[in-house]
């Protein structure tokens, strides 16, 4: 039943040391932006973007190789039996790495507009440190085997702390705290023990497709595996695992945006896909039934995760457990264990990352703009911010899987995999979350373009007493990102061709 | 000139000392210089040693001439060329990173400190060279009576708290002593490949009741002199309450080189097949071991200052290493042996970093407020030392957990596995604990900035410790990053080389 394994089997392979100058290109970037410092802060941010375009360039290279079929590899050093340090790139990592990177040049725009408008503290660590999390975020996208991936993973899990934390108050400390014990907890309690015992039953921890383990490991050990993997690696957020992400919303928006949309959480389900498929191995897993408990793992989350969203008023926590429940979208791909599941999973992380990093930008550029930060407050903003909240418009559809856009692309091949299993009860579940992320984004855009403001908000003051009544947006460098991104979402809905074939299916 | 290179990693330290002792009456100030020179000189010989044995075998060299069993032989193999470079290595460290704290710490006695600092790094250089087991008794009191010197110039407890150690290391030591004596009953012999010879033709451990209590008897003399719960009483307190140069220099290297004693005993006096081959004695080991590993992981939990804290990790670190070597398998003993390394560059690195912060702070938390401002290069390698002690690849720390863990899964041992994991996790808060004071508290003496969220602190003034003090701590630092990258490398070439083929 696997063509794409057999196909993948037989990929012949390059040796370039392309994956690690991608990787260690946005790392290189980190002296400059240091050395510039707060003293010369476009010259820092320069070097932010040299180091994002540079990183997106080298993985773009790569993309010829992946589409015809070959696969790039190099070989840093040999650190462990059976797994070293080395990257590997197909076409699922080359999509993750794509998405990432390219989402990281527009969110260094949208850095500059935010931080800069809201005049934050230390930006210079805090740009450092975004340039480390991507580059560890790259580094897992190209991982060759499951050791060089969880070397990444962690990278990421503490480069990533001192952005959460960036306030340095005391509701910092507890979220970096969630955030930390969850996310470290998961990879050593529960990750790196399954690691090590996957490395001693098979010798291996090369991704391979059909799996590395030995047929003659029974079903119990192989549950238990799955479950250590899937509910390890925290940053995939299934739920009991999923309590530090509104945690980690007391981040500054970027890193909301892209960390908490896109790298750090899309790590945690790239990690399980790459699991599934090329260390357990998706035969050996239906062969044993074990899909099954993934699935409904990835459903409850779902559900629960969406019924959640619809009680929060803050918007980033609203957002944050939208993510939680998209991001189960993902898992479940992966976990139907069928070609189409693969790509609609695969294709999630790039369409449901493009939705919702514009929602991201759009809460930022509302708070640079107003302060506000509460959805029972936007009444009205719409006539006010009408580019935003178009952009919010979109990112919202795609987010719930209306055509013509992105999210619906991948939430079909989701619903066809589920359908093809025969699992109806899935197919219903898909449908039921979409009419919920339906209810907890639609009546914000409706309040915003046809509510009343709040009697007591600054910003309708302003404006009445002003006269204008008019436009009143966020900076320029706050408003393009989310306008780009949410064309993203629209053009991604027409032309999904490479990302599909990247994810290994011919729609 | 190759051929003297084992000696000559110990001759310069010994000679160094006597002419330090003799420089004090002639010119004073010229102390330092030939004490690090001397420390250097070890040093180049250990590299250029470890670079001949790793591509050419082992060297062996007979002291006075007298070839074995006779005469005393030094053994340069591919494990020990790499500790004598790692020991020297390490004392070169901290000597150079702590010229301030000595002047300090020991005022008119700076003399006296370099003299029993060279002997000390000399005992632990010999211990690790020496191929014979008396000689080997004769240079773990040479550098526990000059560890005792240097350790009693502190603080509060420091002199008792040392003459606490004086008199468990003794202890250890005799045990040890008692334990070659049997074995020399049994044996004529003291060399320690021509015991190994004979014990071998007498048949092993297991033929004889004295071959048993010989090698228990020298088991449980290691165990004191490493600290291994429940014989663990000494260390915090002798090394938290002396000067921080003494601390950093003992603390990297007495446990470490005693666990390479012990690695020595298991793969050179004895085989492991007969070393393992009394379960009790495995069961024992690893039982201790993951006792120790519990303790020290729930005490560090309980202190407030960072020496005390490191103290109470470092028996935790023993456990580890005890409990590697007694799983019974390859790769147990391949993450022992990793981890006398690993943990050698992670505790120099800790222990440098904690000087300079006791230097600035004093060390106890609630003064640490501010420090990553304060201090950024020193908490850099803070951060540094506690990521690998978490076990955060690709840090050193985490590929002997690596190997540790394996052997733990493939024996069977859950519960020494399961300790391991706990203390990776109960590392992970120690360290973030101090984060999270360095990071988010202000510094003593400061408002708290900051809590409304967007004010930004006021602006602090650096308090970073000299470069002279940054310099070894920055290469301490970096060489944990080194050696994971080059975990293949030690492991194959090194740990490989050493144990036995067709270990299970």
């Amino acid at each position: 039943m696997d063509t794409i394994a057999s196909a993948t089997a037989a990929l012949p392979t390059l040796v370039s040391v392309t994956p690690l100058l991608a990787v260690c290109a946005p790392l290189a970037a980190v002296p400059g932006i240091v050395l510039a410092g707060e003293r010369s802060p476009n010259r820092r941010e320069a070097w932010t973007f040299l180091g994002a375009a540079t990183a997106f360039l080298l993985v773009l290279s790569m993309l010829p190789a992946a589409l015809s079929g070959t696969r790039v590899e190099y070989v840093v050093a040999n650190v462990l039996p059976g797994a070293p340090l080395a990257f590997s790139v197909d076409g699922p990592g080359l999509l993750f790495a794509l998405t990432a990177s390219f989402l990281w040049i527009v969110t260094s725009m949208y850095s500059v507009g935010y931080m800069r408008g809201l005049s934050e503290h230390a930006q210079t660590r805090y740009f450092a440190f975004f340039a480390v999390s991507v580059s560890a975020a790259l580094g897992v996208a190209l991982s060759a085997n499951l050791f060089t991936l969880y070397l990444f993973y962690e990278i990421l899990s503490f480069a990533t702390y001192p952005l959460v934390a960036h306030h340095q108050d005391a509701e910092a400390v507890s979220s970096g705290r969630k955030y930390l014990g969850y996310i470290v907890g998961g990879s050593i309690a529960l990750v790196l023990p399954a690691m090590i015992a996957v490395a001693a039953l098979s010798g291996t921890l090369a991704f391979t497709p059909g799996g590395v383990l030995p047929a003659s490991v029974g079903a119990p050990v192989a549950g238990l595996l799955l479950v250590a993997f899937a509910f390890g690696f925290a940053k995939a957020a299934l739920m009991p695992m999923h309590a530090w992400l509104p945690a980690a919303m007391v981040a500054p928006t970027p890193v909301s945006a892209l960390l908490h949309a896109v790298a750090v959480v899309k790590v945690g389900v790239f990690s399980v896909y790459r699991v599934v498929t090329g260390i357990l191995g998706t035969n050996f897993l239906s062969s044993l039934h074990l899909g099954d408990v993934l699935v409904w793992a990835a459903v409850v989350t779902m559900i629960a995760a969406s019924l959640v969203a619809l009680t929060q008023d803050g918007l980033k926590k609203r957002l944050a457990y939208s993510t939680i429940g998209q991001l189960a979208y993902v898992v479940l791909g992966a976990a139907l264990l069928t070609p189409r599941g693969e790509l609609g999973g695969l294709l999630h992380i790039a369409m449901h990352a493009c939705g919702k990093i514009t929602l991201f930008f759009c809460a930022g550029a509302i708070f640079v703009a107003t302060g506000e930060k509460y959805i029972s407050r936007l009444g009205g903003l719409g006539r006010r911010m009408p580019l935003t909240f178009a952009a919010f418009f979109v990112g919202a559809m795609s987010i719930i899987g209306v055509p013509p856009t992105a999210g619906f692309v991948s939430k079909w091949q989701i619903l066809l995999g589920a359908a093809e299993t025969g699992r109806y009860a899935v197919v219903a579940a898909l449908c039921a979350s979409s009419l919920l992320s339906a209810a907890y984004f639609l009546p914000v855009v409706f309040a915003a373009f046809f509510g009343r403001p709040p009697e007591d908000a600054a910003w309708a003051e302003t404006a009445k007493a002003r006269g204008e009544g008019g436009v009143g947006e966020a900076p320029l460098w706050c408003v393009l990102p989310p306008l780009i991104t949410a064309a993203c979402a629209l053009v991604l809905f027409w032309w999904p061709d490479v990302l599909a074939r990247l994810a290994g299916g011919t729609p | 000139m190759t051929a003297q290179l084992p000696i000559l990693t110990v001759a310069p330290l010994l000679f160094g000392a006597f002419a330090v002792t003799a420089g004090r009456f002639l010119y004073r100030r010229a102390n330092y210089a030939v004490a690090a020179l001397a420390l250097a000189l070890s040093f180049a010989a250990s590299v250029l040693l470890a670079v001949q044995v790793l591509a050419h075998g082992t060297t062996t060299y007979f002291v006075g001439g007298w070839p074995p069993p006779i005469g005393i032989s030094y053994v340069a193999d591919p494990l020990s060329a790499l500790m004598l470079a790692f020991v020297s290595g390490a004392a070169l460290c901290v000597f150079l990173a702590s010229k301030a704290e000595i002047e300090t710490s020991y005022p008119l006695k700076n003399s006296a400190f370099f003299a029993l600092f060279l002997l000390a790094a000399a005992g632990h250089m010999g211990i690790v060279a020496t191929g014979d087991a008396f000689n080997l008794y004769v240079l773990i009191e040479v550098a526990a009576l000059s560890g005792y010197a240097i350790l009693a110039q502190g603080k509060d407890r420091a002199m008792l708290s040392s003459l606490n150690y004086l008199f468990v290391g003794s202890f250890g030591a005799s045990l040890y002593l008692l334990g070659i004596g049997y074995l020399y009953l049994m044996t004529g012999s003291l060399n320690m490949a021509d015991l190994s010879a004979i014990i071998g033709r007498l048949g092993g451990v297991g033929s004889s009741t004295a071959l048993a209590a010989a090698f228990g008897i020298i088991l449980a003399g290691l165990w004191v002199k490493m600290a291994l719960f429940p014989f663990h009483s000494w260390l915090p307190a002798a090394y938290s309450f002396s000067a921080a140069p003494a601390a950093a220099l003992v603390a990297p290297l007495t446990t470490k080189v005693m666990a390479y004693v012990l690695v020595r005993l298991i793969i050179s006096l004895f085989t492991p097949n007969e070393a393992w081959s009394v379960p009790a004695v495995n069961t024992l080991a690893v039982g201790l071991a993951t006792a120790a590993i519990l303790y020290g992981s729930f005490c560090a939990l309980g202190e407030r200052s960072l020496r005390r804290m490191l103290c109470f990790i470092l028996l935790s670190e023993v456990g580890y290493m005890v409990g590697g070597a007694f799983l019974g398998n390859r790769a147990g003993l391949t993450g022992t042996i990793y981890h006398i390394f690993a943990d050698l560059l992670m505790t120099l690195c800790l222990f440098l970093a904690a000087s300079n912060v006791e230097r600035a702070t004093g060390g106890r938390f609630s003064d640490m407020g501010g420090l990553f401002r304060r201090m950024p290069a020193t908490s850099a390698a803070l951060v540094a030392g506690g990521l690998s002690m978490i076990g955060v690849p690709p840090f050193c720390g985490f590929f002997s957990k690596w190997y540790l863990l394996s052997g733990a899964i493939s024996a069977g041992s859950y519960l020494f596995a399961g300790a391991l994991v706990l203390s990776s996790l109960v590392n992970a808060v120690l360290f973030f604990r101090i984060f999270e004071i360095g990071f988010f508290r202000p510094a003593p003496g400061q408002d708290g900035g900051g809590q409304a969220g967007h004010a930004a602190p006021p602006p602090l003034g650096r308090d970073e410790m000299p470069l002279a003090r940054l310099i070894p701590l920055g290469v301490a630092a970096s060489s944990l990053v080194a050696a994971g990258l080059l975990a293949g490398e030690i492991v194959t070439r090194v740990a490989g080389a050493v144990i036995p083929p067709g270990l299970g």
